[in-house]
């Protein structure tokens, strides 16, 4: 910590013991700071469900047993469109293209309602 | 507007321009069920054509997942809302198409994309309809309540294209050679109503030089034998760049009539809107047959059972093992002792395969050996 604090562009170099460590926050640098890897505390973690379209928080095998969630899954987040399920949505799902909200068109599409198709009398 | 014969409406209808079928048409044919999505075609069309200033959104190739993925932005649900439900009798298509329904003063029946609607290439890919909650995965089939595939998109270089009809200058042309549509890009000046009209929404607008461009069948490739980028690139082979003869010279021993004219298993692309398009669909097989139907039109049942029959069907099955076997464009192909052959034009040989990759069965190299029992278990680690 003192390393990295001293050297702010440099590398995170323990003066003592001469270490460069590869990560300079976090704990990363060590197994026994944290019980779990930061990827691995899935607790209040939003993600989707593998198949289908259930949006839900917390661990999920099919998400997170195979490695956890991936380091650059910990993204910063900031608002890029509307998306909050309270008010306006993002555009795909306010022009009715979504699963959750399809609109009368879309639902006739998925239906295959565009087109009928009677049969000749032989 | 001229009378022009749609073999795959089954009737005539109207166009702007007389029919002038070219010497022979560019097809491609697209297996929808062995594609992953794996983009390996977009990323070779990218490559290779679209990756200059003003190209940027551009995916002259791109896959999509459907029902609910689009490029650009709900092309085809717009479209088919536009021209409302229309009917087919028997495989005779009496509704209208996007010529003749095209309202007063116009040429042809479309919309215009915003320009956001090119930025979302990946919008609902792999996404399936229904909740995995309400259902076993696979109830039956088709599926009835979940299912998706992927759909592979380049220019349908259609017999009647909208684009060519909607173009005021005359800048879209249809190449008597080989078929391909192409935008004389000294001629557009950029008024952008191919990429209203084009129903497939494969016309498209450079903000750098002002003009519009599209999909060119990879013609320096083709003009030296050679099958297109996206093609060749297909991990899954599931293309085959070839040639179609028109309806009325249908030649069985060609690959591209054998499958759309001869077993009717490769299907067009929304055939209702009365382009005549030449990329030919084998549909998904586990996909509601209403859904597909209003996709491919009504041989779909047949189709897919065709290629439910395959396994058994030598002829059929060494032709579909053809496909991605060579970048060359080959015209023949015939099967014999197991063994799919392709031909070029002069009947020399281009490719081999084999309907069964051979299997081989190593040496039992470490059998048990102990007194009194048969040597027929591996030994383990000890």
């Amino acid at each position: 910590m003192r390393a990295q604090k001293d050297n702010p562009g440099g590398p995170a170099q323990n003066p003592a013991t001469k270490y460069v460590s590869l990560f300079r926050h976090g704990s990363h640098q060590s197994g026994t700071r944290a019980y779990l890897r930061p990827t691995q505390m899935t607790d209040s973690m939003t993600r989707k469900a593998y198949f289908g379209q259930q949006i839900g928080t917390g661990f999920e095998a099919d998400v997170h047993s195979p490695s956890g969630a991936p380091k650059e899954g910990l993204v910063k987040v900031e608002k890029a469109e509307d998306g909050d399920p309270s008010g306006r949505a993002w555009r795909p799902v306010e022009l009715g293209l979504r699963p959750e909200a399809p609109s009368d068109a879309m639902k006739a599409y998925l239906a295959g309602e565009f087109v009928t198709r009677t049969r000749k009398e032989p | 507007m001229a009378q022009v014969r749609n073999w795959q409406l089954g009737r005539d209808m109207d166009y702007p321009y007389v029919a002038d079928r070219p010497a022979k048409q560019f097809t491609m044919i697209m297996d929808t069920n062995k594609c992953i999505a794996c983009q390996s075609c977009t990323i070779a069309c990218k490559s290779t054509w679209t990756w200059g200033k003003g190209q940027e959104f551009m995916l002259w190739n791109n896959i999509e997942t459907k029902p609910f993925g689009f490029y650009p932005t709900a092309w085809d649900v717009n479209l088919l809302e536009l021209l409302g439900e229309q009917e087919w009798e028997g495989d005779v298509y009496s509704g209208q198409t996007v010529f003749e329904a095209a309202p007063a003063g116009e040429r042809v029946l479309g919309w215009t994309p915003a320009e956001e609607d090119w930025s979302h290439p990946n919008i609902g890919e792999d996404e399936p309809t229904g909740n995995a909650d309400d259902t076993t995965y696979m109830p039956e089939n088709p599926h009835s309540l979940m299912w998706m595939y992927y759909l592979q998109r380049i220019c349908n270089h259609c017999t009647y294209p909208a684009c060519v009809a909607a173009c005021p200058r005359e800048a879209i042309y249809k190449r008597p050679e080989d078929g391909l549509v192409l935008v004389d890009q000294t001629r557009c000046r950029g008024y952008q109503e191919c990429l209203t009209a084009c129903p497939y929404k494969k016309t498209m607008f450079n903000l750098e030089t002002r003009v519009s461009e599209k999909c060119i069948g990879c013609y320096p490739k083709l003009e030296q034998g050679l099958q297109t980028q996206c093609t060749t690139a297909c991990i899954g082979r599931l293309r085959l760049t070839s040639y179609l003869s028109a309806p009325d010279e249908v030649d069985p021993r060609k690959p591209a009539d054998y499958l759309v004219h001869v077993r009717r298993l490769a299907l067009p692309l929304y055939p209702q809107l009365g382009l005549e398009p030449n990329v030919y669909y084998i549909p998904p097989v586990h996909v509601p047959t209403k859904y597909l139907t209003q996709m491919f039109g009504p041989g779909v049942e047949r189709a897919v059972e065709t290629y439910r029959n395959a396994k058994d069907d030598p002829e059929l099955l060494g032709l579909l093992m053809l496909f991605g076997a060579t970048e060359r464009i080959w015209h023949t192909w015939e099967v014999a002792d197991g063994v799919a052959r392709a031909f070029d034009e002069a009947g020399e040989e281009v490719v081999a395969v084999p309907l069964r990759e051979p299997t081989f069965t190593r040496p039992f190299e470490f059998a048990t050996d102990v007194a009194g029992e048969p040597a027929t278990g591996y030994r383990h680690n000890t």
